[in-house]
């Protein structure tokens, strides 16, 4: 959950109805593959100011159950009281391919053992020519730039900020891109001497080019056409812009490249307002009433147009042509309410109690209309001989109550408790409240009169208990009859999943303790964190048996234990007048555990254990990575399956260090992530056509007889080993280098500075492919870390300037 | 004074806010007729629907049936460039049995008709 100002940012994905082409989703498979976009791309993270992470129970005890996973509050920029400020920057920059596989140096002989007489042919009458097809899809250098201006400032009574940002960047392949506007406007006014009002306002318009990649099973993706066609195919136009079919797979992808086009608009606003009351204030009491007001409203379409000269298109090989026009309104509103009391008792104890009510509406709807057989080059909807149309509607209410109470004895003894209660139209009784209660306890060592030891600056030791719930996915309740057509007659179908009216929430019970340690007035502090957290009632759509008329249905069935460490170490090694360095390394690690099945296991993700899959098992991890084996792999003969990796990685580690000496600043954020297994079948596909770039190397065969490309189709139905690969990486995420310019050059009233900066541009792992973050099924929790020919990572390198003018008197 | 008027206000709009918010209506699905609405007193075109849904129901998987039977009765050979486990899922490979760890994706019930 991300709440931007208070603000519940709507993060969907939402389909833009490419499956038609692709039928990615089909043969049975219900997972799209459509790789949609998550909308808190619109954020503009220019105006963002600071970014505050709240776990589990402590989340979710003031924003209710859809907090119950962790909230991302973001607080954007505010004016100050004072003259205005005036703040300008420009970045420019270019990406590219973050890293290239090269090709498969062909022959005669191997293009015609992958491609038979028909490739033995073609390759003859090229003269065995070749072309980069990497490059030529995937070597575009992407222009980026983005221009901003912001004004702040205020008086004693109001304040304001107002920032625009201009952002237009272009991808590493021909045609896909980003353009985006975004307007902000936040104002603070102290209405009376008691009242305080606070108005957040954004406006973002965007357009983002996507192209064609990823799964598909009509091997017409850009991605999966690409992989299917050997280097020695020329796929290039003639004179005249005419196009080749490609001999040998289904679309030719410089075709597909240059002529479809898939965009996504996006108009969204998002409007907030905090009015803060002061009822009663006293030597002793402080009593505040709050209201908070969210609003998130956004329009989305989407247009995929694929013209009828395509391959796939053209002579009964597709539907003449289609358009689908996707249109998504979205409004969310979310309200709360909540009394604060400050109560002093003494000069050593002092009480706080909130009691609060918050209200989430969610309404979302989704009309794609596909239309095809079209008439010659247009597009319109109303231009085809046969239109579809699909709608869906997501309606969601949530209400919840929550009270709190903390104590606090002179800093030294801290004590939180509180009991939320929420209720939902997403469980099987909409009324139904459900209650979680939570505690706390922190004691600072340090604040003991006795504490002696000077150097230490902090010594904090907490703990916390709390519990909070997940509604049931949206629909989860519902059986519904589906619109069927039959002789010229509608009528309605029992859908295959059965719904459960009577589904309650996921209960998360979370508890961690750990300490937080400064030394040297908190120049180094170090904070050691360890949890544990059980989710019970998992809601799961489970297999039924067909007798049941049903194959599926949803059902509360599962528990999975978490148990994990999180340490940060933040430092300043060195500070003097002239050199300054900070440090800020994070270390984190989780391991998880099915504890209750009531189910028998069961295979879920990806493409079925002949390739490898997760699977549910009471007394293992819910991301191992499972598939049949050979007599060198460790199968389980009950199952037939052996364990070859979890999607969980071992630990991460991300270390940031800024470095300033006098007007030189040098900034540079490394992760490494150490384990963790992908699904990558994108060698799979590519092995098939023989198109692997390491076809031909050894390595991977233990006996060093077969070539890789080789050893792994001779392992295609016989093991899943060679397509679970290690996602391990270490990567530069950042590095930039600014040098401030002296203010004398600019007269005192502006100070400008001037960098450059990379991103990703560094990276060593092992996978084999374009980057092992990769997802082919978006952020499914349990079936991410699979990749079919994605569309590849990028880095990127950027110059900037930013100058800020401080007006010397009043506008 | 002041204070007397904004409890009031205070008072006024907890109020408000609070009858509004306590009540959340039971939701209907809002994209499909339920199944729980038919099964007791189900009018006759509710029945008629049903009907024409059944009719449609066992004619609209027949390619995939088709594709299926045909397949593991050896009466073709599915070309599927991009999905070669179609025919390993279907017909078994080496170790790879037809069974319901390697068709993950094909209904139960459809491979219990065919097996």
């Amino acid at each position: 959950l991300f709440i931007v100002d208070g603000v519940f940012y709507d993060n969907s994905s939402i389909n833009a109805g490419l499956n038609f082409i692709s039928k990615a989703a089909g043969q049975g498979s219900t997972a799209f593959q459509d790789n949609p976009s998550n909308r808190i791309a619109d954020l503009d993270p220019e105006d963002i100011d600071r970014i505050e992470i709240l776990k589990g129970a402590s989340a979710a005890a003031i924003y209710g159950s859809r907090a119950a996973a962790g909230v991302v509050i973001i607080t954007t920029k505010r004016g100050k009281s004072g003259k205005p400020r005036i703040e300008l920057s420009q970045t420019f920059g270019m990406q590219m391919q973050l890293r290239k596989l090269g090709q498969r140096s062909w022959t005669r002989e191997k293009a015609a053992a992958a491609f038979g007489a028909k490739g033995d042919s073609i390759y003859q009458a090229n003269n065995g020519k070749v072309y980069d097809y990497e490059d030529e899809l995937y070597g575009e250098h992407g222009m980026m730039s983005t221009s901003r201006l912001s004004v702040s400032g205020g008086s004693d009574k109001t304040s304001y900020y107002l920032g625009y940002t201009y952002k237009d960047d272009e991808g590493i392949v021909l045609g896909t891109g980003y353009r985006k506007s975004s307007f902000r406007l936040n104002v603070d006014q102290k209405v009376t001497n008691f009242i305080d009002l606070s108005v957040n306002s954004n406006y973002v318009s965007s357009r983002a080019d996507r192209g064609y990649f990823n799964n598909d099973n009509t091997s017409t993706s850009m991605g999966v056409s690409f992989v299917s066609t050997p280097a020695w195919v020329d796929l290039h136009p003639d004179a005249n812009g005419n196009y080749p079919n490609n001999p040998v797979a289904p679309s030719n992808f410089l075709q597909t490249r240059d002529l479809i086009t898939n965009a996504e608009f996006v108009e969204r606003v998002l409007m907030a307002g905090t009015a803060t009351v002061k009822i009663l204030q006293n030597s002793r009491n402080n009593l505040k009433f709050i209201a908070r007001g969210g609003l998130d409203q956004y329009t989305l379409n989407t247009v995929a147009i694929f013209p009828q000269e395509l391959q796939f298109e053209k002579d009964g090989n597709g539907t003449n042509g289609a358009s689908i026009y996707g249109t998504t309104l979205n409004k969310g509103t979310n309200l709360s309410a909540l009394l604060v009391h400050d109560f002093q008792m003494n000069e050593d104890i002092s009480f706080r109690t909130q009691l609060g009510i918050t209200a989430e509406n969610l309404n979302q709807t989704t009309t794609v209309n596909t239309g095809t057989q079209m008439i010659g080059t247009q597009t319109n909807i109303d231009q085809a001989g046969s239109i579809q149309a699909d709608q869906e509607k997501i309606i969601q209410k949530d209400r919840g109550y929550f009270i709190q109470e903390e104590f606090n004895y002179a800093d030294l003894v801290l004590l939180t408790v509180g009991l939320r209660a929420d209720k939902s139209s997403r469980n099987g009784d909409a009324n139904k409240l459900y209650y979680f209660p939570k505690a706390s306890a922190a004691f600072n060592v340090h604040k003991l009169q006795s504490w002696s030891f000077e150097n230490v600056s902090q010594l904090k030791v907490r703990a916390a208990y709390g519990q909070s719930g997940n509604f049931a996915p949206f629909g989860a309740i519902y059986s519904p009859l589906l619109p069927t057509g039959f002789n010229g007659t509608t009528g309605s179908e029992i859908t295959l999943t059965r719904g459960n009216e009577t589904l309650k929430p996921e209960r998360q019970t979370e508890f961690e303790t750990g300490f937080d340690f400064g030394m040297f007035r908190d120049r180094a502090t170090l904070s050691f964190t360890y949890y544990s957290k059980k989710v019970d009632d998992l809601i799961l759509d489970v297999v039924t048996p067909s007798s049941s008329g049903f194959t599926k249905a949803w059902k509360n069935v599962a528990a999975i234990e978490n148990h994990g460490l999180e340490i940060s170490l933040a430092a300043t090694p060195v500070s003097n007048k002239d050199f300054k360095w900070t440090t800020t390394t994070n270390f984190w690690q989780n391991n998880a555990k099915v504890t209750r099945l009531d189910v028998p296991a069961f295979n879920t993700g990806a493409f079925g254990a002949t390739l490898g899959t997760y699977r549910i098992e009471e007394g293992k991890s819910p991301t191992q990575i499972v598939g049949i084996g050979g007599p060198d792999d460790k199968v389980d003969p009950a199952t037939g399956l052996a364990t070859y990796g979890d999607g969980e990685p071992d630990f991460n580690l991300s270390s940031s260090h800024s470095l300033i000496y006098k007007n030189f600043e040098f900034n540079v954020l490394v992760h490494w992530k150490k384990g963790g297994e992908n699904i990558n079948l994108s060698t799979l596909l590519s092995d098939i056509f023989g198109t692997s770039p390491d076809f031909d190397d050894h390595g991977l065969d233990p006996t060093g007889q077969k070539v890789n490309g080789a050893y792994r189709l001779a392992a295609l139905g016989v093991t899943a080993r060679p397509w679970v690969e290690d996602a391990s990486y270490f990567r530069f995420r950042e590095i930039g280098l600014s040098y401030r310019l002296p203010s004398s050059m600019f007269k005192n009233v502006a100070q400008v500075k001037v960098g450059v900066s990379g991103r990703n541009l560094i990276n060593f792992f092992k996978y084999n492919s374009y980057d092992p973050e990769v997802s082919n099924f978006g952020s499914n929790a349990i079936s991410s870390n699979v990749e079919v020919t994605p569309f590849p990572s990028s880095k990127s390198f950027s110059f900037q300037h930013h100058c800020q003018f401080q007006l010397k008197s009043d506008l | 004074m002041k204070l007397t008027i904004n409890k009031k206000i205070i008072l006024l709009f907890t109020g408000v806010t609070f009858f509004t918010a306590c009540k959340v209506d039971t939701l209907n699905d809002p994209n499909n007729p339920s199944s729980s609405g038919i099964v007791i007193n189900a009018t006759l075109g509710e029945l008629q629907n049903l009907v024409t849904g059944t009719e449609s129901a066992m004619r609209e998987s027949i390619s995939f049936y088709m594709d299926d039977v045909g397949v593991i009765g050896r009466e073709f050979y599915r070309f599927s460039t991009s999905d070669p486990r179609f025919y390993i899922r279907s017909v078994g490979k080496r170790l790879a049995q037809c069974s319901t760890t390697t068709h993950s994706t094909l209904p139960i019930h459809m491979l219990r008709d065919i097996v």
